[in-house]
């Protein structure tokens, strides 16, 4: 891609900020709108075997039918999309539920008894999961966002009051006392519902501002990079360009910049290709390294961690080879057992095995890098002069 | 020697050419993409034809209709790529060799192996080898033309082990699957859209969707521990490598 494109891209990206947060809540609002109704035919069975006049046989069995209807609207609603994926109207089949299923219960309960417990109305639980989902669900587009705020409070008011309406036409105007603490029993837990709704907005919202942050910083970085590295060497090499040995060191260095953050990049997604880790390490040395034996590692992809620590191997042993060994080395690489082989031979001078045990030495230090991810990094014995080094470190975490 | 140079980046391709031609005498035409390229090996024969794998504007134009959904599996033409100048140079009656020339990006790997297994590349240069480009070049060109292999240490990678499971035998391997692949390629994710667009039924997605996991997807690479969900395994191979998936001659090849 080139860096109009890369530009493009990342400026389409960032500006979609409040679009992604909404894509992001409907998409958890089609999970939880299944459970909400499961939630509801659960709260219809404790009200059928609790609240319901049991001797009267049919008001059971108009809760059981509404418990059935539930359920299978569950079921439908976890394959199709549900009244809140669809919006609109549709939303108007909620708001109707929690209106009505309330004065049904009202008129199976045992006469005078809504309302007369003080652990709340006949059903308070069954608004409070569409309540959760009224809450937190983009619902109505951006610029009627105020108007959302007061259409959420005048559902929760009418939640809230209708079984008071209810119990004062049901006692011809005369309420108790306890009648109110049922009322604001019900009601407390409602606005419980919403306000844990509203949190869970919050934090879908919040996790999405995180991770443009996170994207953010990186293109910041880059574009320091870009500025720092490539800007300088390119005017560099345009004010030497009559001088060609200065033009092609700047034009090395642009290249070591560019490798060491292709690499960096490389390495930030999951799972990583380890080809690629392969390819990028030869090319940090350039013409300065020949690798007379190069495995083929294919389609074979590490995890993060693993592909960090095989990355950092290749570098230091590489390194090594180029600085002490004449630039030549031998790479094998194995896979037994779900144990990853990584072999790197030079015909340098041999060095001692306890150099593996100096904490000056970066092979100590790539050496406890193995061994923290259950793996090690030993020294083998060659056939003729040279230094033998093998990684290896289990491909999957345990 | 007579060379097609197939690169979407002209003026870099513009400096191949005249150091090509000033340093080793080949007689290089351009092509900027594969269209254009396959025009020309239409009106003349070459001895090799160096070809980039993907094309910019291509990719761009292509990707714009993907997000937009308004390309389908059986549009009349998906995405080209340099694979397509690879199958016409060894087309019937060609003696034409062929180089492929890439800096050997991820979401290019499974072409490169494309390259290797069906359409017998073995000449593969790095754009980036070492300080002298032009110098790989001209030795994958003489290497190629002479039917020797020739493979960039840096592309080597990327190629099969002798114990590789071919593209055939994993994520090619079936209608159905490769039917799969190219709709979730296109975006469709979930089973209903993937069975709408494929012609599948639902229940017949589903089945096939745990097995692409553990049958392709693992054989092609032995690293992959599946997580809870294969759709989503799925999904993201797709993601990461749809150029391969929606590759035209992939689907000439293999519809």
């Amino acid at each position: 891609m080139t860096s109009e494109g890369c530009i493009v891209a990342a400026t389409e990206q960032l500006i979609v900020n409040d679009e992604l947060a909404r894509e992001t809540t409907k998409k958890l609002a089609r999970s939880l709108e299944s459970a909400a109704l499961l939630i509801q035919s659960a709260v219809l069975i404790f009200s059928t075997n609790v609240d319901v006049d049991k001797t009267s046989g049919w008001g059971r069995g108009i809760l059981y039918t509404l418990t059935c209807a539930h359920v299978l609207a569950a079921v439908i609603v976890r394959k199709e999309d549900g009244p809140f994926s669809r919006g609109g109207i549709w939303l108007g089949v909620w708001a109707s539920m929690l209106v009505i299923m309330p004065l049904v219960v009202a008129h199976l309960v045992r006469p005078a008894s809504y309302g007369s417990g003080r652990g709340g109305v006949p059903l308070f639980g069954y608004p409070l999961g569409p309540l959760l989902l009224f809450a937190f669900y983009p619902w109505v587009k951006p610029r009627w966002a105020k108007l959302k705020l007061a259409l959420e409070i005048g559902i929760l008011a009418i939640i809230a009051v209708e079984p008071l309406l209810i119990i004062f036409r049901m006692r011809g105007g005369h309420l108790d006392t306890t009648n109110y603490i049922s009322v604001a029993v019900s009601a407390g837990w409602n606005v419980t519902a919403y306000v844990l709704g509203k949190a869970i907005g919050q934090m879908c919202r919040t996790a999405v501002a995180s991770q443009l942050n996170m994207q953010q910083q990186n293109y910041h970085e880059f574009f320091n990079l870009l500025h720092s590295h490539v800007d300088t060497a390119i005017s560099q090499i345009k004010n030497q360009a009559e001088d060609r040995e200065s033009v092609l060191q700047e034009l090395d260095r642009l290249q070591l910049v560019l490798s060491s953050q292709r690499l960096e990049m490389l390495l930030v997604c999951e799972p990583v290709l380890l080809a690629n880790i392969i390819r990028e390490n030869m090319r940090f040395f350039g013409d300065d390294l020949i690798v007379s034996y190069n495995p083929r590692a294919c389609g074979l992809t590490v995890s993060r961690p693993i592909a960090v620590l095989i990355s950092r191997a290749l570098g230091d042993l590489f390194k090594n080879t180029v600085q002490h060994a004449g630039g030549v080395a031998q790479l094998d690489f194995t896979i037994k057992r779900n144990v990853v082989f990584l072999d790197v031979v030079d015909g340098g001078p041999d060095f001692p095995s306890s150099i593996l045990d100096d904490p000056s030495t970066s092979l100590f230090r790539l050496r406890c890098a193995a061994r923290a991810l259950d793996g090690d990094l030993i020294k083998l014995s060659t056939p003729g002069p040279g230094a033998h080094l093998q990684l290896f470190v289990p491909l999957f975490a345990p | 020697m007579r060379v097609l140079l197939v690169e979407d980046h002209s003026a870099y391709a513009g400096l191949v050419q005249r150091e090509l031609q000033a340093r080793y005498s080949h007689e290089v035409t351009m092509a900027t993409d594969p269209i254009l390229a396959n025009r020309r090996l239409e009106e003349q024969d070459y001895e090799v034809v160096v070809v980039d794998v993907l094309y910019e504007p291509l990719i761009r134009d292509f990707n714009t209709q993907r997000l937009a959904r308004k390309v389908m599996p059986t549009s009349g033409r998906l995405l080209l790529s340099g694979l397509s100048v690879l199958r016409a140079s060894t087309g019937a009656n060609r003696t034409t060799k062929t180089v492929v020339w890439t800096s050997g990006e991820t979401n290019r790997y499974l072409h490169i192996l494309f390259a290797h297994e069906e359409l017998g590349v073995r000449a593969f240069c790095s754009k980036t080898a070492g300080s002298g480009t032009i110098d790989s070049l001209h030795k994958s060109i003489v290497a190629a033309a002479t039917g020797n292999g020739y493979v960039d240490q840096l592309l080597n990678p990327y190629l099969p082990a002798d114990d590789s499971v071919p593209l055939r035998r994993t994520i090619l391997r079936e209608d159905s699957r490769r039917a799969i692949w190219r709709a979730m390629a296109l975006g469709y994710h979930s089973r209903k859209e993937v069975s709408r667009v494929t012609g599948y039924s639902e229940r017949h997605v589903g089945n096939m969707i745990p097995l692409m996991v553990s049958e392709d997807l693992q054989l092609l690479d032995p690293g992959l521990r599946p997580g809870k969900s294969p759709l989503n395994e799925l999904i993201q191979y797709a993601a990461r490598n749809w150029e391969f998936l929606l590759d035209d001659t992939v689907r000439e090849m293999y519809p």
